[in-house]
């Protein structure tokens, strides 16, 4: 049985279905083909051997075989907690769109489920080719997505978001045509798959252009400072369940582009480049957070937490050790969960008033009770308190980002009390306080179907806080596997060029 | 049997199309008014027997036809099926859209049958001469279908200039075989070709003046910058269907003849051209997919569109000649992507000739798809297919295509060009999102015509841009064929 393939491919197959369903079904109908894929994807877990060889449940076979294009799927711990996170967040994404989509929600959840479908292609390719067909076919359902059922300025977000991603990935693609010539010069064989291509030994200069256009591609999606701007105008304009998705797992194809890809294969130029990128993470780290404090605007300010937290990843993947790494991208899913719930939440209020601005709301508490409480809960996973499943990996990024680069790390953890100041003075000034807004009065709480696609967040946010290994255990021999790469290839490449030329920081700490 | 019946019999398909254009001809005089559907399904049916002819001749070796006028391989085959397809494609939107702006002339078959044997003409033209004859039996025909309808002013506008310019470009390209053959002392492309080989591919001024002319007389045709400026004015003007054979036969027919002229004749004189062909290339992708960005006229856009498309295959042939050797992926790159060309713009304009409604009105503004994806949500659909296609975005032939090309280029060296090509392709994917941007984002009661045939493209169009953009081995492997033929 390919599983890979079947739960890559039954989301879209699902999608086309649901498009073709009376609009009165489709609501139903949506559901219950996410929920499907959920299941279908849980043998994935219980099937996966945790020490076991590189990449499991492989499928291979020849795509176009004239350009040894291969159609190759693989998963390791990394891409298994994508993939879960991803077919999860799914139904909770459609459960809350059922209010949230007022036109043409047999549209909406079809290109929802495309857009899964897409996502977890990306996760699942080992071949460059395919993973770039995957990487572009993101993009189109989420286009729509915004552009279709976001707000005043969809038009223009939805514009905007695809150019830049556009943009960034051509540069993507003319690196990936270099390095297949590359192969070809080096084997005379033809072949876009990763393994092939981590078999080749670069000149540093040849690295360095390739490594160079793959960042960029990645950047603009994680999205690293400077070029993040798309995302607040996507996330503000997109509909709940659009930013939820983008927030929860398409982030994450950027900083799983760079760990799969782009690190692995160039690790000299991850050398060279390295400080550049570190400082830009810091820099997000602290821009984000500084700029999300004087939003008025709650779903921006989320926006920018976003560029804040996915600094972290990016900090704990250039650590290139074992704490930072894992601590990464453990900070990816936590990030999926604790962000994507705050939009669902912030998503629950405009829902009722159609604001979404922080001053029109205020001693929300007393009216909703019970979202509050996991307003409260999802804000603490978010700045990263002790016992939720920020802390583990924030905790872990740091871990690991001080051994490596101490300084940067120490502007980096900064941002933990930046994140604190401006996440409890939002919630502070929208749930306490009297209640003074009349509008807000009659507010009604969470009704159970909202509970429902909450509560299941907020479970996870304490799992994987007190039981982190369950995931670790997972993604540790992926990371190893990375690390050690990173390290081999430092002793073995005949251009490696020693403490010398290392900036006086890094050199430090390669003693 | 007479050595004439041989070449016949291997130029069946030109043969038929010619005779059905002559045969339809006469009866367009004969029966007025013009009966309605005989001539659509004569000439449907004659295209369709031109393709069935060319696919049973696929697979058998090259061959000359009429004392080497004509080389019947498996280069041409391809070509001669990309015009055929378009020419198809054209015609099943033809007959609804005419009656609809109140064109009812058979003659119009007539025309489009003898502008799709000039089209065979020069896939499989092998001479010089017999370049130039299709090309104006081609170009003629369409200058007429342009101004078909005589009473609109910018349909006659538009066959008047492309008339004035195409006769112009026509006699410096002549001129420029004049001076090829004052050099070479032949027309034939072989022996052009052996004659360069012998000479060490030192060629005389004589021979480079008439390339750069044989340029220029190509480069109109395929409208390449700076030989580009009849195309937006024409395009807008001519009846859409008219436009969408341009876009599609027309432009397959002038790659055939060039790309046979600089591999098969020219290929040794590459050193002295190719970096002609590099400017060529690069500016008429940068003014292609730049002019395209301010157009609210979709006719108008796809025109400059197509000059963008144009571009990238320039580069193609660019590719195949910066080595001074000839390269199997730079012409089976051009040759894959003309097919997809040709899918993308028959689906597009198959969903633009819907937009003339049955008052006649045949405006093609943006405006005037807003709301299409509510009101009619598979044309909206398929448009949009085509259009993601056309901005080169998976999973289409269109990412294909454009890959095979770029990797072509790069695999050539040409790394810089390649690299103006994606961001005039980054600049594309603007311009190709906006029509969708009026379809599913903004709202409207677009008025579309009623037209089975026209969907009917539009579907086949838009299944095979989807079938070949996931499973593309084979058309690669049909287009490799074709390369071999001419390269060997």
């Amino acid at each position: 049985m390919p599983l890979l393939s079947l739960v890559t491919l039954l989301p879209i197959a699902l999608g086309i279905v649901v498009a073709a369903m009376p609009q009165s079904a489709s609501r139903m109908g949506a559901l219950v083909a996410s929920i499907v894929v959920f299941v279908v994807s849980i043998p994935l877990w219980t099937g996966f051997d945790a020490a076991g060889a590189e990449y499991q449940f492989v499928e291979d076979m020849d795509w176009i075989a004239q350009w040894g294009v291969r159609y190759h799927l693989g998963i390791d711990g990394v891409s298994l907690c994508l993939i879960l996170l991803t077919t999860a967040m799914t139904p909770l994404i459609l459960l809350a769109g059922f209010s949230g989509v007022e036109k043409n929600f047999r549209g909406y959840a079809a290109l929802m489920l495309v857009l899964e479908g897409a996502m977890i292609g990306t996760f699942v390719a080992l071949d460059t080719f395919l993973f770039y067909v995957f990487w572009e076919l993101v993009l189109l359902p989420m286009y729509f997505l915004i552009g279709i059922w976001g707000g005043e300025r969809r038009i223009y977000a939805a514009v905007k978001l695809f150019i830049y991603t556009v943009a960034g990935s051509l540069f993507m693609l003319v690196a990936l045509i270099g390095l297949y010539y590359q192969f070809h010069e080096a084997t005379g064989a033809w072949s876009t798959d990763l393994s092939d291509l981590l078999t080749l030994s670069l000149t540093p200069a040849t690295q360095k252009w390739m490594f160079a256009c793959l960042a960029l591609a990645f950047a603009i999606k994680v999205p690293m400072f400077p070029v993040h701007t798309w995302l607040p105008d996507a996330h503000v304009e997109a509909p709940t369940g659009g930013s939820v998705v983008l927030a929860s797992v398409m982030l994450k194809m950027g900083t799983y582009g760079f760990y799969r890809f782009a690190m692995p294969l160039f690790p000299d130029a991850v050398t060279a480049y390295g400080p550049f990128l570190i400082a830009l993470a810091v820099i997000g780290i602290v821009y984000g957070a500084l700029v999300a404090m004087v939003q008025d605007d709650v779903k921006k300010l989320v926006a920018y937490s976003s560029v804040s937290h996915l600094g972290y990843v990016m900090l704990g993947l250039f650590a290139l050790n074992a704490p930072g790494v894992s601590g990464g991208i453990y900070q990816m899913l936590n990030h999926g969960i604790s962000t994507g719930a705050l939009f669902l939440l912030v998503g629950v209020l405009y829902e009722r008033r159609h604001t979404r601005r922080i001053v029109d709301y205020g001693g929300i508490t007393k009216v909703m009770p019970k979202f509050a409480l996991i307003f409260m809960i999802i804000t603490f996973s978010s700045i990263g308190l002790p016992g939720l499943n920020g802390f583990v990996g924030e905790f872990m990024i740091l871990l690991g980002g001080f051994q490596f680069a101490p300084i940067p790390t120490i502007i980096a953890a900064s941002g933990v009390i930046l994140g604190a100041t401006y996440m409890l003075w939002c919630f502070q000034r929208m749930m306490f306080g009297p209640l003074q807004n009349e509008a807000n009065r009659n507010l009604k709480d969470l009704n159970p179907r909202e509970l429902a696609y909450l509560l299941p967040l907020v479970v996870l946010a304490f799992v994987m806080g007190l039981f982190p290994n369950v995931f670790l255990d997972r993604i540790n021999p992926s990371v190893e596997r990375f690390v050690e790469r990173m390290e081999g290839h430092f002793e073995a490449s005949p251009y490696a060029c020693g403490d010398a030329c290392l900036p006086s920081w890094l050199a430090q700490e390669a003693e | 049997m007479p050595p004439v019946m041989d070449s016949v019999a291997l130029a069946a398909p030109l043969v038929l199309l010619a005779l059905m254009g002559v045969v339809l001809m006469v009866a367009a005089a004969v029966f007025r008014p013009m009966p309605k559907g005989a001539f659509w399904m004569a000439s449907c049916a004659t295209v369709a027997g031109a393709l069935v002819l060319v696919a049973l001749s696929s697979g058998q070796p090259a061959n000359e036809a009429f004392s080497g006028m004509l080389r019947m391989d498996a280069f041409g085959n391809f070509f001669a099926c990309a015009s055929l397809l378009g020419g198809l494609f054209a015609l099943l939107l033809t007959e609804s859209y005419m009656e609809r702006i109140g064109v009812r002339v058979g003659e119009l078959y007539a025309l489009m049958l003898f502008a799709l044997c000039g089209m065979l003409g020069m896939a499989y033209s092998n001479d010089l001469m017999m370049v130039f004859i299709s090309l104006e039996v081609m170009s003629l025909a369409i200058y007429a279908m342009c101004a078909i309808k005589r009473s609109d002013e910018r349909a006659v506008e538009s066959g008047f200039k492309y008339f004035i310019l195409g006769a112009f470009s026509s006699a410096i390209m002549l001129y420029g075989v004049a001076f090829v053959f004052g050099a070479t002392g032949s027309t034939s492309l072989t022996t052009i070709a052996h004659s360069l080989a012998s000479s060490g591919g030192e060629a005389g001024t004589l021979l480079l003046v008439g390339v750069a002319l044989l340029f220029v007389g190509f480069g109109f045709k395929v409208a390449s910058v700076p030989f580009h400026m009849w195309a937006p004015d024409v395009y807008q003007g001519a009846p859409t269907t008219v436009t969408a054979l341009m876009a599609t036969g027309v432009k397959a027919a002038s790659f055939a003849a060039f790309g046979r002229v600089v591999i098969g004749a020219l290929g040794e004189d590459a050193g002295h051209w190719s970096g002609a062909l590099w400017v060529m290339a690069a500016a008429t992708m940068l003014v292609g997919n730049l002019g395209a960005l301010v157009q609210n006229d979709l006719k108008r856009m796809f025109a400059y569109s197509s000059i963008a498309h144009a571009g990238y295959m320039l580069m193609a042939l660019s590719s195949v000649s910066e080595a001074g050797a000839v390269e199997n992926d730079g012409i089976g790159s051009l040759a894959f992507y003309m097919l997809a060309y040709v899918f993308m713009n028959a689906g597009a304009f198959a969903v633009l000739s819907l937009m003339t409604d049955e008052k006649g009105d045949d405006a093609t503004d943006i405006a005037k798809l807003s709301g299409l994806g509510k009101s009619h949500p598979w044309l909206a659909a398929g448009l949009s297919l085509c259009l993601i296609s056309l901005a080169g975005l998976p999973p289409t032939m269109g990412f294909i295509g454009k890959f095979y090309l770029f990797a072509a280029a790069i695999g050539a060296g040409q790394v810089g060009l390649a690299m103006v090509g994606a961001l005039g392709a980054a600049a594309g994917v603007y311009y190709y999102l906006r029509p969708m941007v009026y379809m599913y984002m903004k709202d409207g009661h677009p008025e579309i015509a009623q037209d089975g045939r026209a969907k009917l493209a539009l579907g086949v169009c838009g299944a095979l841009l989807v079938v070949f953009g996931l499973m593309p081995s084979a058309v690669l492997a049909w287009a490799d064929v074709a390369v071999r033929s001419v390269i060997g």
